[in-house]
């Protein structure tokens, strides 16, 4: 199943990094945006299955992306990679909406194990 | 009887409205006879003096005539010549005085002188003045008063032919004559002589003297009456009316008649009716009484009796009836009255009904209230004990755990060892049995109060049956060696290989039998036989020993709580005395039976009857030796992990003693403190397992569980904890956890659970660590960019720039380890920490560190490839 995935991060080679780890598994379709805004306007033309979304970002950090996606109801897996991993940070991604947290430095298989649950997840959509 | 106020007023009322009529028409008819009895006087007086003058004239001619006839034979006498001597005349003249009643007669000659005298009573002077008989030659009459009397007097001349003398005579007035006259006329008279001396009554009808005294008053007033007129006078006790008239007028008399009536007396006649009208009247007020009784009576009692029933319908009795048969408005109004109380009725009826029911609602609202709130208590006050209990024997089993942990690692470590001191061995096994005993009796008493408080839930699972039976064997083998006791299991075949059941409660209760049996067991053998009955679907346990025996007594209360079969045995063989009673409690949660069979000193037999719960695989097995195939691990195998677990806990000793256990399968451990810290060590690395503690301070096991999942954790989540009631367990798996493991934790559990989520196969080879995934160009790019950028942290840490220079440490701290340069990454993070504490020189030192590195990565790269690949950064 072919997955299109969404990375925005202000740091390039996070960026980088982050993409060439999922063409690995397997995943063509992949989109980066620097920072929030251009990220929901690229969202607004191209919307994906997965996102993985950094939290510090210079404007709008990734807490108000991921704030305005989820008031849209967009359907959309978001995951926030971040390297502020601390409590408060996890607790308020987790109301805010966001479906997964990884902290930076990041382990491959934390990246795996989101790209595995999205795919279930669109499986298992009708 | 009583009166109603309304009875009185009409009563009063209808009396007086009589009364009032009666004397109205009285006044009338009475003033009306006054007029006329008035009129009638003038009638009746003249009509009176006419009838009065006429019986004098009648009496008068009458007496004329006689007289004449008597002077006509004295003259015929005379003429004849015949002399008499005096003593004839007089004799004669009495005869014809006699004849003609007359009471005085006379006669005499010319010259006055008397021939002849007779008088009724001595001396009369019937003479009047000679003068005034002298000339005459004719009758005549006159009235005078002689002495008291009056007399009508008749003077006729005797004539032969010449006059040659007088016959006069005289009657009197009488009383008789008058009466009579009276009777004639019924009028009173009065015969009034006036004379140069006075007035004087000479005759009266009337007999008082006072009517005479008012009368002469009267008319010696001197305002001389006038004749024939009718005259009113009052006296003191009447009103009279009179009518006086002259009868005869001499020179010296003057005889007045006086005609009187009363107006009393002319009313008597009327006062007779109204005194014969009065029984009338009095007969009259009777009736008015009656009558107004009865209209008082017809009106007020009906009227009385809406009135009561009014009074009685407002204070309540709807049910009154009102009896008016009266006709008209009353009946009417009574008729209204009963629609009335009628609707009154209804909608009271209603309100109570309403009221009622409210009343009903508002008490079984209470009762439920009361009844909820009692059972909150009992609840509350049951939560309370078990939760104090769950939380006291947590706090005995934790340190318990930990020295039964600690002397089983040093029997571990002594046993590696060529020549252990053998007390110390001893003293460790004390130890290690000491606190399994201790532990036993905590997990009994909260056992029981787990069974009061209905919290013990049985856990369901597919398990081998005979392998569960061996380890029963195992486990009691050496104690019963050590009694000398022999302890066998007798499998009847053919037995299910698998069983649905708790093994945990189904071990527990066959452990306590047996360990009882062989307990109370000095000699002999104990059996535990076990068999299937397919026809009942039950499968029978039987624990059969030669010990003490039960007396039947015994047995009666054996099964209680707290008490043994004798009180003697707690100080001999030990025991909580809870152990039989808890077997009988999960026996009954089995929905199963526990009976026993026992004689004194020969033995007894315990069975214990559960239901067949077929497993998945309902495989029987005919005899012991292919047993089925076991997942379980055994007790010494201790499995072989490659995994990574997570491990959080806040007691240090159970940390420690996890990491014994699970250092032992050669898994790569992770050890946090607390909730929070779990989350953020899960979220940060990757494991195949974490053991959460459920208690845990900042963050509990639970809500650390539900965030990780929340956020699509997806390595399985067990939950240490102590507490297992049903509440717990529903927490832990709302939260998402995949199992729980009671503690202080079984290590055969444990093990069996790492098995079970880890596996004893290797990890998935085929994650891709960072050196293979990654493209050789995106490393080398890497680090010439950051190579490129290293200038700017110099001149940023020179100028003092912290906060940009932070800022770049953090997306190399964040960044470097995914290209494979961790000790980059570690580097950097520890510089953007000093920047953030402000340790500046430390954090430049440790900059100029990196920038080494950096450095030397970066020529290192530049060595091994061909520059010309390396794609210079365009900004």
């Amino acid at each position: 199943m072919n997955l299109s995935v969404m990375i925005v991060d202000d740091e390039s080679a996070s960026r980088q990094f982050l993409a060439a780890a999922l063409r690995k598994m397997g995943i063509e379709l992949i989109i980066e945006a620097s920072n929030a805004i251009d990220g929901i306007k690229t969202f607004a033309k191209q919307p994906v299955d997965l996102m993985f979304l950094d939290l510090n970002m210079p404007g709008e950090n990734g807490f108000a992306l991921l704030s305005a996606l989820r008031a849209q109801q967009k359907n959309v897996r978001i995951v926030i990679i971040s390297a502020a991993g601390d409590l408060e940070n996890v607790q308020k991604a987790i109301r805010l909406g966001a479906d997964g947290f990884i902290v930076k430095p990041f382990k491959l298989a934390k990246v795996q194990e989101s790209v595995a649950v999205c795919r279930k997840a669109k499986a298992s959509r009708p | 009887m009583s009166w109603t106020p309304l009875q009185k007023k009409l009563f009063i009322l209808v009396v007086s409205l009589f009364s009032l009529v009666y004397l109205l028409t009285l006044y009338s008819v009475y003033s009306a006879a006054y007029n006329q009895a008035e009129r009638d006087y003038v009638t009746r007086l003249n009509v009176g003096r006419n009838v009065f003058l006429n019986e004098i004239n009648v009496t008068r001619g009458h007496f004329n005539s006689n007289v004449e006839t008597i002077a006509k034979d004295w003259a015929l006498r005379s003429a004849v010549g015949q002399s008499v001597d005096t003593e004839s005349i007089n004799s004669i003249l009495s005869n014809h005085a006699a004849r003609i009643d007359a009471d005085a007669a006379l006669i005499v000659d010319n010259d006055m002188q008397q021939v002849a005298f007779f008088a009724v009573r001595k001396g009369p002077q019937l003479l009047p003045d000679g003068l005034l008989l002298s000339n005459q030659q004719k009758q005549q009459t006159w009235l005078a008063r002689i002495g008291s009397d009056v007399f009508l007097i008749s003077a006729k001349p005797i004539l032969a032919p010449a006059r040659i003398g007088w016959l006069i005579m005289g009657k009197r007035l009488s009383e008789d004559f008058i009466s009579r006259i009276r009777e004639l006329i019924s009028l009173d008279i009065n015969l009034i002589v006036q004379q140069e001396q006075g007035s004087e009554l000479a005759i009266s009808s009337m007999p008082t003297a006072m009517h005479h005294q008012t009368l002469l008053a009267h008319i010696n007033q001197g305002n001389s009456p006038l004749m024939g007129e009718v005259e009113i006078i009052k006296s003191r006790q009447d009103e009279l009316v009179l009518m006086p008239f002259l009868l005869s007028n001499t020179a010296k008399q003057k005889f007045i008649v006086v005609l009187q009536d009363s107006i009393a007396g002319s009313l008597k006649s009327l006062n007779i009716f109204m005194l014969e009208l009065v029984p009338y009247f009095l007969i009259g007020v009777l009736m008015a009484i009656l009558g107004s009784y009865y209209i008082a009576r017809s009106i007020s009692r009906p009227v009385g009796r809406l009135l009561q029933a009014a009074k009685r319908v407002a204070s309540g009795h709807y049910t009154e009836q009102i009896h008016v048969s009266e006709r008209s408005e009353l009946r009417e109004l009574a008729a209204e009255f009963r629609l009335m109380q009628d609707a009154v009725m209804e909608r009271e009826s209603k309100i109570k009904e309403q009221a009622e029911q409210i009343k009903l609602a508002d008490k079984h609202k209470y009762e439920a209230a009361i009844a909820r709130r009692e059972q909150q208590i009992a609840e509350q006050a049951t939560e309370a004990k078990s939760r104090f209990l769950a939380n006291v024997s947590h706090e005995i089993r934790t340190p318990l755990t930990a020295m039964i942990g600690y002397s089983d690692m040093l029997l571990d470590t002594l046993s590696t060892r060529q020549q252990a001191p053998q007390d110390e061995v001893q003293a460790i096994n004390a130890l290690s049995s000491n606190g399994r005993h201790l532990m036993h009796i905590v997990n009994e008493v909260l056992d029981v109060s787990k069974i009061e408080a209905n919290k013990i839930e049985l856990e369901y699972l597919d398990v081998d049956l005979l392998p569960l039976i061996e380890n029963i064997h195992i486990s009691l083998q050496s104690l019963a060696a050590s009694k000398g006791i022999d302890f066998s299991i007798q499998h009847h075949f053919p037995l299910p290989a698998r069983v649905n059941t708790d093994p945990t409660r189904l071990t527990q209760i066959l452990l306590n039998l047996c360990n009882n049996a062989i307990k109370f067991t000095e000699q002999g053998q104990v059996e535990l036989a076990i068999h299937l009955n397919q026809f009942d679907q039950q499968l029978c346990f039987e624990i059969r020993d030669s010990g003490v025996g039960i007396s039947e007594e015994q047995q009666k209360h054996l099964f209680d709580a707290y008490t043994q079969a004798d009180q003697s045995t707690s100080r001999k063989f030990g025991g909580t005395g809870l152990g039989l009673y808890i077997c009988q409690e999960l026996t009954r949660l089995f929905e199963g039976s526990i009976d026993v069979q026992s004689t004194l000193h020969q033995g007894s037999t315990f069975t214990v009857s559960l239901p067949w719960r077929k497993a998945q695989d309902p495989r029987l097995v005919m005899n012991g030796e292919e047993p089925a195939l076991s997942t379980e691990p055994s007790n010494t195998d201790i499995p072989q992990l490659n995994a990574t677990i997570l491990c959080a806990d806040d007691n240090e000793d159970n940390r420690i003693l996890l990491k014994y256990v699970l250092e032992k399968t050669g898994a790569t451990l992770t050890m946090v403190e607390d909730g929070k810290q779990a989350v953020e060590a899960a979220l940060a690395d990757h494991f195949d397992l974490v053991l959460m503690d459920m208690q845990m301070p900042e963050m509990d096991g639970v809500e650390a569980t539900r965030t990780l999942k929340q956020l699509g954790f997806s390595a399985p989540i067990v939950m240490l904890t102590a507490n297992v009631d049903e509440q717990s367990r529903q927490n832990i798996f709302a939260a998402g956890a995949a199992c729980h493991l009671g503690k202080p934790f079984d290590t055969q559990k444990l093990y069996a659970l790492l098995t079970r989520f880890c596996g004893t196969e290797k990890r998935a080879p085929e994650t891709p660590n960072a050196e293979s995934l990654l493209d050789e160009e995106l490393r080398i790019q890497y680090i010439v960019n950051l190579h490129n950028t290293a200038s700017t942290f110099r001149h940023a840490a020179r100028h003092q720039q912290w906060q940009s220079l932070r800022t770049e440490m953090h997306k190399i701290k964040g960044t470097a380890a995914n290209y494979g340069f961790p000790d980059l990454g570690q580097l950097a993070a520890a510089i953007e920490s000093d920047l953030q504490h402000h340790h500046l020189q430390r954090g430049e030192r440790k900059l100029a560190e990196l920038i080494a590195l950096i450095e030397g990565q970066y020529t290192a790269v530049r060595d091994n490839t061909t520059v010309d690949s390396v794609v210079e950064p365009s900004s």
